[in-house]
């Protein structure tokens, strides 16, 4: 008797474990992407159109504020977030998006989206442009009282 | 003459100050754009001015950026035959979707002078097609001002987009030679260009469009004083998954006026390129080119170097991000004479 309980509470704590590493990874697996601003910025939302138009280089109109323009920062502190935000948001690899930046930049002239490596420095830069925009995990994004969501991709 | 240099010295001042400026706050692009060409031409003329074999590096150096709703832009060009500033302008943005720029353009003729400059590496082929290279009837630049922007929206998502351009063009001698905003003068009369572009979706590189252009060039050579021409025509640019379709047509009506009179002439050129990539970095694309009408008049009579016809073939490999191989076969048709040829190509662009 005392056996079949011990090899019953075994399954269990067996079982918890392989639940909680499976949702742990689960989780990491889907990890959300948004797109965030300054949560003083006067940036509401931002439809997915003018997101993909945003990042690809398209001017798009500040609706507070006449004739400024949203600043695109790009995140590549994460690579699996830089991946998630070319297939999510821009539908593009991660070639041919670069070359597209390029051949806008080389017609017309101005610059492409900035990049940032480090996660730290993008935020600091997003807190000082109240134009600017960026993409992040919700769950950092949501861990900083400084940062709002402006669009869910998915 | 005095003009064009103060114009210049104050973009150059403008960059200057505009890429100081810039620095910290990541507003500039410096981008450099070389490749070396390997030819080998079999068939070509004795004495001719293209070599039977040759190698030729060349680069350009592209730079930009913006100091809040100003936007210039700078482009130089370098091979061992021509040293050019061939763009230089500041614009300024006054909507998200129009711009009003000085400075020295490319013509608003068609697609490709539009669309790769000199950044090799962006185009699919090595040879432009013959409309857009030296010794071609068309001028490729001008110094003026330009306008450009969006029209109007389409069903949320189309976009016609327009440039208009007015300024001094190109003069006529071997071959035309575009303005310069440096060295010794050289501009031309009057030219002024209107383009139109439909693209369903602003991100999207298909669009399809029209031009026209009217361009009064002085002749410095033979007997001609001056000559007037309208160009107009369609162009088109599509792409979908692994396939590209790029097409132009070029209508040309032309006036050459001297001391005996004047005598016109015209004629249509076009080419139609197809492009497949089969994998993720490799494509084959194929191209001909044509120009048809009245033997193209006197004006083609005065540029020999001019490719009339085209077919070519080949293959791109994008070796890594930043650069690329190709290799091309080609079949060209001059005035007087024609030649094969087979190029290999590396370009790339750094950073």
């Amino acid at each position: 008797m005392m056996r079949k309980r011990f090899g019953v509470a075994l399954f269990w704590v067996f079982a918890a474990i392989c639940l909680s590493g499976t949702s742990a990874a689960w989780a990491q697996n889907m990890r959300k992407l948004v797109l965030v601003a300054a949560s003083d910025s006067d940036i509401t939302r931002l439809p997915p159109a003018d997101t993909r138009r945003l990042f690809l280089g398209v001017a798009v109109a500040a609706s507070f504020a006449a004739g400024e323009s949203l600043h695109p920062l790009r995140n590549t502190s994460d690579p699996v977030l830089e991946e998630s935000f070319l297939q999510k948001v821009i539908f593009m690899s991660r070639d041919a998006y670069e070359r597209a930046l390029l051949t806008r930049v080389m017609h017309g002239g101005g610059t492409r989206p900035a990049l940032y490596d480090s996660e730290a420095l993008l935020v600091n830069t997003l807190l000082a442009d109240k134009f600017a925009v960026t993409y992040m995990w919700a769950d950092k994004a949501v861990a900083n009282s400084n940062l709002k969501i402006v669009a869910e991709p998915w | 003459m005095r003009l064009t240099r103060l114009w210049a010295m104050l973009i150059g001042f403008g960059l200057s100050a505009a890429s100081l400026c810039s620095h910290a706050e990541n507003h500039t692009e410096l981008l450099f754009f070389p490749a070396v060409t390997a030819s080998h031409r079999p068939g070509l003329p004795e004495g001719d001015d293209l070599k039977r074999n040759y190698t030729e590096p060349t680069l350009d150096v592209f730079a930009t950026g913006n100091l809040g709703s100003i936007i210039w832009l700078s482009e130089i060009f370098v091979s061992e035959h021509e040293r050019e500033w061939s763009r230089l302008h500041a614009g300024w943005r006054f909507d998200s979707g129009n711009m009003l720029s000085l400075g020295k353009f490319h013509n608003l003729q068609g697609y490709w002078n539009t669309q790769f400059h000199h950044g090799t590496f962006l185009q699919t082929t090595i040879d432009k097609p013959g409309l857009v290279e030296d010794g071609s009837p068309i001028p490729s630049h001008y110094i003026g001002m330009q306008l450009e922007g969006k029209l109007s929206e389409w069903d949320s998502e189309g976009t016609i987009k327009y440039s208009a351009g007015i300024g001094k063009g190109a003069v006529l001698k071997e071959r035309l030679v575009s303005p310069d905003i440096v060295g010794p003068a050289r501009l031309g009369d009057l030219t002024a260009g209107l383009r139109l572009a439909y693209s369903p979706d602003e991100t999207s590189p298909t669009q399809i469009g029209v031009f026209f252009v009217r361009n009064r060039v002085p002749v410095k050579a033979d007997e001609w004083s001056s000559l007037t021409q309208n160009i107009g025509g369609v162009f088109a640019n599509w792409e979908y998954q692994r396939f590209r379709v790029i097409g132009e047509l070029f209508i040309f009506d032309d006036t050459l006026t001297g001391a005996s009179g004047a005598i016109a002439g015209n004629f249509l050129n076009t080419y139609l390129q197809g492009e497949f990539r089969f994998a993720p970095n490799m494509a084959a694309y194929a191209r001909a080119e044509s120009t048809r009408g009245g033997g193209g008049g006197p004006l083609l009579a005065m540029l020999p170097e001019f490719i009339r016809e085209r077919d070519m073939f080949g293959l791109r490999h994008d070796i890594t991000r930043n650069q690329t191989v190709k290799i091309e076969a080609s079949r060209v048709r001059r005035l007087d004479d024609g030649f094969r040829q087979l190029q290999i190509q590396w370009s790339a662009v750094y950073p």
